[in-house]
């Protein structure tokens, strides 16, 4: 990438025997918000820990707009922003006064200093509370400060480890807008998350990882569309009578389905995997005829569920 | 816009000092607190009538003074910075512009602020005091008054210091290190007191010197504090450390050697005192710095690991014992300046003996610690920490200066030599006290190992 703000090389990363990054490479252009998914343990954590500078690698080198970070570290502090899944609020400190602590520590002076600090509390929607202590608040309005702490300085790259974790339906939704708002204005970002649907929503690309790798990273619908996931389909088949396990043997046979499982003794679920049309359609008359299907449902498979299917392709 | 925050505190102020000063404010106990040590002092106003009172009752306020500014203060230091330090509000600020050593700065003069608001409420007081000795007696010297509480201000600050590096620190641990430290300054502050009393300010060089000395050691204290807490992991802050602990040397050296000309008298204790503090302190560090986690060792590198530390630490007790040597001589030709020996002069070798003794006793001590602590280890911490809370109680009434680290201060030894020396019937009871003493440090540094052994 020619216009790529961060750039990582080889990255490595271990805690005794645990090796929790292991030679990840990947680059960030300006602008783009990047999704980082994977399961619990994927060293999607420690990875984003390294590269806002709070750890260091074992191997490797990043690159933030052409400053080496293990080589000139203080030529990038500030520049970029970290939030965490949750954070312990300062006692006795009002959310004006936390926010502005880290607008004096940016140099911020007068009128300049005032003016950001108004300025992010607008932004995550805190103005209204600004003079309540920062221990009080919900969790959803910490979350909140924490992020109006974050962008303090106008960071160039904001890194986000779930920062929607924990959260209620309400406070994520709020939280959604904020981040959508941020796309919006053209920050480059890198945002982990569990809920991949959601992500979806806010970036354009994923960054899959697993056991310290990245696995793929590509933008949404080429992960969708990714490998044998690509064209596959889920039925529910319901039957008249309790006759599933025959349907069960009689799917396995079929190369084409995939996934075969149980649900109940009159209901089968199974992916389809083969070409869709006539092929399909013929399988299905047939499967109806011999077993008295009386329903078959079928959907798409989910990007959760193509996720999964990737990281077990890998193992 | 909030005019209110907006317009309240200065933009020049480290922000680091206007976070915690917003927090301290803001907390009832330390105004009530403020208000009531003030109050408190003016009890010391009243003089008493006989002269032995009128200077005896002076010792409470300054042991008041050095409890208030050497320890209130920098436990609270201490736990606002380890309050920080478990949330990710350190990451926070290490992410911000400011370089690791503003945001130390500024934490540090925070408490230092408050020690030099503390200690002026007593100026008042001292002055008041000037004017009301006894009928018949002279007023106490205000140079000599001032100049204390300057020292207990610059203790304070050095504690400050100390305590913002031991916050991360277990909380038995950061106990023990602060009332082993506030043993010893209290020990040094009651020195001093005695011979400003007796001699007022005849030898400013030995304050001079103990007051860099005290700067220095808090300078060290911060810039690994800073490396430590604060500074990215590529950093290298290791090379400044070097520098000012190096600068500490040769200061304590050069006070050694005005000792050995004769220009200090007993304020060489002081500076021996900090010397000792100062080494064994860093020695202290690399013997425990590869157990307590992932930090660096200070001098050398943590690849080391627990045996290079032991080493060092050797090599430290051996130093300490080469440089109190010259010292040792020039207190034994001023035997009589120790006002509580009015006994004869010991034969030299008694004294060597005694000295030797006590140091081999330190370092068997610090060995077999660590060796015992590979047994204890998978205790429980609980019982350990029980017997260490108890040893601190009943240690530290007693005496903090000797009890907890049984450091072969002047006072102690020249005590031991006395003992030994003069008084026969009694020399089964030091040679039981050390006895006690050995055990109770192998007990201690057991305890230290078991509770930072890396999980």
């Amino acid at each position: 990438m020619a216009n790529a703000l961060l750039s990582v090389r080889g990255l490595q990363r271990a805690f005794g025997e645990v090796q929790a990054v292991r030679d990840v490479s990947f680059e960030l252009e300006r602008g783009q918000s990047v999704g980082v998914i994977g399961a619990n343990g994927a060293g999607k954590t420690t990875m984003m820990r390294i590269l806002v500078g709070l750890d260091l690698q074992d191997a490797g080198s990043i690159c933030f707009d052409g400053v080496a970070m293990e080589k000139e570290p203080q030529k990038l502090r500030g520049r970029i922003g970290w939030m965490p899944d949750a954070f312990n609020p300062p006692a006795n400190t009002t959310v004006w006064e936390y926010v502005d602590f880290f607008a004096r520590a940016f140099g911020l002076r007068g009128e300049k200093r005032d003016a950001e600090v108004t300025r992010v509390l607008e932004f995550c929607g805190l103005k209204e509370l600004q003079e309540r202590r920062v221990d009080k608040l919900s969790k959803g309005e910490q979350q909140r400060a924490n992020m109006a702490r974050m962008l303090i300085g106008d960071p160039e790259l904001v890194v986000m480890d779930e920062p929607a974790a924990g959260l209620d339906p309400r406070a994520r939704l709020e939280f959604k807008h904020c981040v959508r708002e941020l796309v919006r204005q053209g920050k480059t970002l890198l945002i982990s998350s569990h809920i991949i649907s959601e992500l979806a929503e806010m970036c354009d690309s994923f960054i899959l990882m697993d056991k310290g790798q990245v696995l793929r990273h590509e933008g949404c619908e080429e992960m969708r569309a990714a490998g044998s996931a690509a064209q596959r389909l889920v039925y529910e088949f319901r039957l008249a009578g309790a006759g599933a396990g025959a349907l069960q043997q009689a799917l396995e046979a079929l190369p084409e389905w995939e996934q075969v499982e149980l649900l109940a003794p009159d209901a089968v679920r199974a992916v389809y995997a083969g070409e869709p049309g006539e092929p399909l359609a013929l399988q299905l008359r047939t499967l109806a005829a011999e077993h008295l299907l009386v329903q078959a449902a079928c959907r798409q498979v989910s990007l959760e569920e193509t996720v999964i299917d990737l990281m077990n392709g890998h193992e | 816009m909030n005019k209110n925050y907006k317009d309240s505190i200065p933009d020049w102020l480290p922000p680091a000092l206007v976070k915690d000063w917003r927090q301290m404010l803001r907390t009832p106990l330390f105004m009530l607190g403020l208000l009531a040590l003030g109050l408190l002092s003016f009890g010391f106003l009243l003089p008493p009538e006989s002269e032995v009172l009128y200077k005896a009752s002076y010792m409470p306020f300054v042991m008041m003074g050095t409890v208030v500014l050497c320890g209130l203060v920098p436990a609270r230091v201490s736990q606002t910075v380890e309050g920080e330090t478990k949330n990710p509000g350190t990451n926070f600020i290490r992410l911000t512009p400011l370089s690791s050593w503003q945001v130390v700065w500024g934490t540090w003069l925070s408490g230092a602020v408050q020690v030099v608001m503390l200690a002026l409420l007593a100026l008042p007081l001292v002055m008041l005091r000037m004017g009301h000795a006894p009928a018949g007696q002279e007023g106490l010297h205000l140079a000599a008054h001032l100049l204390l509480l300057l020292l207990l201000v610059l203790q304070g600050w050095t504690m400050v210091a100390l305590a913002q590096a031991s916050s991360s620190l277990p909380m038995v641990l950061r106990l023990f290190v602060f009332v082993s430290l506030l043993g010893s300054i209290c020990g040094m502050d009651y020195e001093m007191v005695r011979v400003l009393l007796r001699e007022q300010v005849s030898q400013f060089a030995g304050m001079y010197l103990l007051s860099v000395a005290a700067l220095g050691v808090m300078l060290l204290t911060l810039l690994a504090e800073a490396r430590r807490q604060y500074a990215h992991p590529a950093e290298d802050c290791v090379t400044p450390v070097r520098w000012f602990s190096m600068l500490a040397v040769v200061l304590y050296g050069a006070a050694l050697l005005l000792n050995q000309a004769g220009l200090l008298g007993d304020y060489s204790w002081g500076c021996y005192g900090w010397a000792v503090w100062f080494v064994l302190g860093m020695a202290v560090w690399e013997v425990l710095h590869p157990v307590i986690g992932s930090h660096r060792g200070l001098l050398i590198s943590g690849k080391s690991g627990m045996w290079g530390g032991v080493v060092w630490f050797s090599v430290a007790v051996g130093v300490c014992m080469l440089v109190g040597l010259p010292l040792l001589w020039t207190a034994y030709q001023k035997w009589h300046t120790l006002a509580y020996i009015s006994k004869p002069l010991p034969p030299v070798y008694d004294l060597l003996t005694v000295y030797a003794y006590a140091w081999l006793t330190l370092l068997v001590g610090v060995l077999a610690a660590l060796l015992l602590s590979q047994i204890f280890r998978r205790h429980s911490a609980g019982v350990f920490a029980a017997v260490l809370m108890l040893g601190v109680v009943v240690q530290g009434l007693d005496n903090m200066v000797a009890g907890l680290l049984p450091v072969p201060s002047w006072e102690l030894l020249a005590m031991m030599a006395h003992l030994h020396m003069c008084d026969a019937d009694r020399i089964e009871l030091v040679q039981a006290c050390s006895v006690v003493q050995v055990v109770w440090l192998v007990l201690l540094l057991a305890i230290f190992r078991m509770l930072t052994r890396r999980k």
